[in-house]
């Protein structure tokens, strides 16, 4: 298992390497920040002198290398509107948006996967199709919507929670919690529907098989039928579409941090990208397609685990 | 089992108690006064000399003094100065600054900041350059005197120096000033009546001002951005929203105190809120204006530039931005309406069959124009899209070329040919403040390469420009403002769509907001 994830990380080092250069390349082509920085005044003399200042003005592979290289001594740069570290700007947003990850995702499996197996016991009953019909209204209804529509009953009418804001662990679950409902509920719909779907039509597979007759046969309860036969064959697409979504919920964080205002990853690109703050893109986009590696990485090894038939 | 028999009531109270206390602690009551101002955008350049940007503007009104300030009565007010004299020949200024002044680090201003800090703003303000190439030399007398040279009499000086909008010259300790122009300082020491926390704020998210309580406020009444500046509050916390409508929301709740620059559209939702109250915190607001680039056909020709000039109707350019007729004013004089300059000299009528008229006298041959357009510009976009339907209107072929607001200012200083990448008319925004008069206004230099982009050469506005700053009296200055717009209309170098005032939404809590053209959180107290 050891060799399997060395060389899964070890094969990933040229799809980050691809992405990096990319999103350098792609960055550079949009055009630099200088011009809006300096502001309605700017001459273009100025803007040169600017330029030349900041080292935009070098030819863009010397401008990739020396990135590169300070990739490799752990430097990840300076950003060009702040001059602050790079990476000190990203560990602060790191917080807020992996907490929201991780609530939405616990949030989503607690329900999503019930749900799922609760109406491919129901099939075709009236509580499938009212699962199944809910699933795509909530799949309908963009975040967006649904975090307004949130805000409005439980933050203005009901004043149970923050109408928006980020309060960190440091300051108390309470308010960590109270702070991240609102926003986990509206991320939570979208990947509950997704989860729930999958979870359905794979468990009404594994209920087709001939394993799973035979243990109601010999008397097994439902729960245990569930919970021993069912989940477990059903657990590999369920785990595939719960990676996928964990990588939804990260690189589509923007809309909720911005409704919400929480200080995370995804307002922190949409700004740098509408800033051009060259650096903080790059580092931002390599530590999304790291992440994505390693969810991807982390449900092979589950796989082995759930299934022992796969094996690598 | 059943769970009330697994948690006693008792117990079960405790939990709650103890969830509840979780929650309270850190909201516990503290001592100092916060004023949680709303933004849809934080300042992150920090420096207000290398950006002529507002956000950073209105970051430095915090955080920086003056030596002088303009009123709401557009009159020059000292602020770090005590006394000043004017020679004879009106060519040598003398400075001295009030007693007592000190920077956020305890070190005394002296003479030597205010000459460094001058010198490196001018490199970057369109008035600042102007006094600059006016300039024979500074020089210190003592700490606290220092002395300006003019190579020829300027009545502008204290106008110049007392500049209320962007970019402001603000006074930075020397260390600081000497940082080149292209590079944006590190160090954001200042003298005014709020010190920047570094340490309490989130980049790009919070920026946290403790009040400074060595600053020496004047005796005089605060009025826009001179005499007192009173810091009433422990703290202000600026926090970028991005989204308005979630600001509103937060306001609605009393997350926050202050929403300055309230979308239009959003202020029918809080005028009915009564703990909220909703004001128009600046008359001045800020202008539209069409912009032609003088390189290339068919706008280096007036003939056209007029065509476009009798089509444009304000009431369309305001209605689809602003839409409420309270929040806004048709204004057509090229100086800001209610500044002592404004007049309506040259202004013509407006007419859409004239417009077309004259399209078709001036010799347009229906060839592709390219306007850029900014849409994610909150004003700047809705204003572009009722440009490119008037000029359609007019009979113009316009592509409208659409991108974020960054490229736009990048594009625009582009000189290359429409077709390679060029514009042909563009759409962008002052400030009231920006344009009170003809040497602050930079959309009407006709200096060419060095003029704002779309490059006009003009020198007869140029001359009529100098002549301006060179004229002392009031009457004679109102008269070549006049004759500058005239010839502006005349030649019709750009066109002014309206005035859209700035608004603010605050708690019943917060006392002492003021009007002001930029953001001014001194006076205002919070209960």
């Amino acid at each position: 298992m050891l060799k399997f994830i060395l060389s899964r990380l070890l094969g990933a080092l040229p799809v980050i390497g691809l992405v990096a250069a990319a999103a350098f390349l792609f960055l550079r082509l949009s055009g630099d920040p200088v011009a809006s920085m300096l502001g309605e005044n700017a001459t273009a003399q100025q803007v040169a002198e600017t330029r030349e200042a900041l080292g935009l003005d070098r030819p863009i592979v010397v401008q990739f290398l020396s990135w590169i290289l300070h990739i490799f001594q752990g430097d990840f740069g300076t950003s060009i509107v702040t001059h602050e570290p790079v990476w000190k700007m990203i560990s602060e947003r790191l917080e807020a948006t992996f907490s929201l990850a991780f609530t939405t995702t616990l949030l989503s499996v607690l329900v999503a996967v019930p749900l799922g197996l609760y109406a491919a016991r129901h099939r075709n009953g009236p509580i499938d199709r009212a699962i199944v019909s809910l699933c795509t209204t909530g799949f309908s209804v963009p975040t967006f919507v649904t975090g307004y529509l949130l805000v409005w009953l439980f933050s203005i009418r009901l004043e149970w929670l923050p109408a928006q804001g980020y309060a960190s662990l440091g300051q108390g679950v309470g308010p960590w919690l109270l702070h991240l409902t609102a926003p986990t509920i509206a991320m939570s719909t979208v990947f509950i529907v997704l989860v729930a779907r999958i979870t359905r039509a794979a468990a009404i597979d594994v209920l087709n098989q001939d394993y799973v007759r035979t243990a109601r046969a010999l008397g097994a309860s439902n729960l245990r039928v569930f919970l021993l036969h069912v989940l477990p064959n059903a657990a590999v697409p369920i785990i595939t579409v719960i990676g996928v979504g964990i990588g939804l919920v990260l690189t589509g964080v923007v809309v909720t941090e911005t409704i919400f205002n929480l200080p995370g990853l995804g307002r922190l690109t949409i700004e740098s990208v509408l800033a051009r703050d060259f650096p903080v893109i790059q580092c931002v986009i390599v530590l999304f397609s790291l992440t994505y590696v390693l969810i991807n990485l982390i449900t092979d090894i589950l796989y082995s685990l759930l299934d022992p038939r796969i094996r690598y | 089992m059943d769970s009330k028999r697994a948690f006693p009531a008792g117990l079960r109270k405790l939990l709650f108690a103890a969830l509840l206390l979780t929650m309270a602690l850190p909201v516990a009551a503290s001592a100092e006064t916060v004023l949680r101002m709303a933004k849809t955008s934080i300042p992150r350049i920090l420096d207000p000399h290398f950006t002529t940007s507002f956000t950073e503007r209105d970051f430095g009104y915090l955080i920086y003094d003056t030596l002088f300030a303009i009123d709401s009565k557009f009159e020059v007010k000292p602020q770090m100065v005590d006394t000043w004299t004017v020679s004879d020949d009106r060519l040598t200024y003398t400075f001295t600054l009030r007693d007592g002044l000190l920077f956020h680090d305890g070190q005394p201003v002296r003479s030597a900041d205010c000459v460094v800090s001058l010198k490196r703003w001018a490199q970057r303000d369109g008035m600042g350059q102007k006094l600059a190439d006016l300039t024979k030399e500074w020089s210190i007398v003592d700490d606290k005197t220092f002395r300006l040279v003019l190579k020829q009499p300027y009545e502008f000086v204290l106008p110049t120096l007392g500049k209320v909008s962007s970019s402001v010259p603000f006074i930075m300790p020397e260390r600081v000033a000497k940082t080149p122009i292209s590079e944006p300082i590190k160090d954001y020491t200042g003298s005014g009546p709020f010190v920047l926390d570094q340490s309490a704020g989130t980049s790009g998210v919070k920026l946290v001002f403790r009040k400074f309580d060595k600053y020496l406020p004047r005796k005089e009444p605060a009025d826009w951005a001179s005499g007192a500046k009173l810091a009433k509050v422990d703290r202000i916390d600026w926090i970028e929203f991005r989204d308005p409508m979630t600001a509103v929301n937060a306001l609605s709740k009393g997350e926050i105190d202050l929403i300055h620059e309230l979308p239009h559209d959003l202020a029918p939702l809080l005028e009915s809120d009564p703990k909220v109250k909703v004001v128009i915190y600046n008359e001045l607001g800020q202008l539209g204006f069409i912009r032609f680039n003088f390189l290339f056909p068919p706008f280096n020709n007036a003939e056209v530039r007029r065509a476009v000039l009798l089509g444009v109707n304000q009431k369309e350019f305001l209605d689809g931005l602003v839409g409420n007729p309270k929040f806004y004013s048709e204004c057509r004089s090229i100086y800001s309406c209610g500044s002592p300059y404004e007049t309506n000299v040259g202004v013509p009528p407006v007419s859409l069959d004239e417009a077309k008229k004259a399209l078709k006298a001036s010799g347009y041959d229906g060839s592709q124009i390219v306007q850029f357009h900014a849409t994610n510009s909150a004003t700047i976009g809705p204003l572009s899209e009722v440009l490119t339907r008037v000029l359609r209107n007019i009979g113009f072929n316009v592509q409208a070329e659409a991108m974020d607001f960054q490229t736009f200012t990048r594009k625009r200083l582009t000189q290359s040919p429409p077709s390679q990448g060029g514009w042909n008319i563009a759409l962008s925004t002052w400030t009231g403040p920006d344009v009170v008069d003809p040497v602050a206004n930079i959309s009407l230099s006709g200096a060419g390469q060095k003029a704002q982009w779309g490059w006009l050469e003009m020198p007869e506005m140029e001359a009529l420009r100098e002549k301006f700053a060179k004229t002392a009296d009031m009457g004679e200055r109102k008269t070549i403002a006049a004759d500058i717009q005239k010839l502006a209309y005349d030649q019709a170098i750009y066109i002014p769509t309206g005035t859209f005032k700035a608004l603010a939404a605050y708690r019943d809590s917060v006392k002492g907001v003021a009007p002001a053209p930029a953001l001014m959180l001194w006076g205002i107290s919070k209960n």
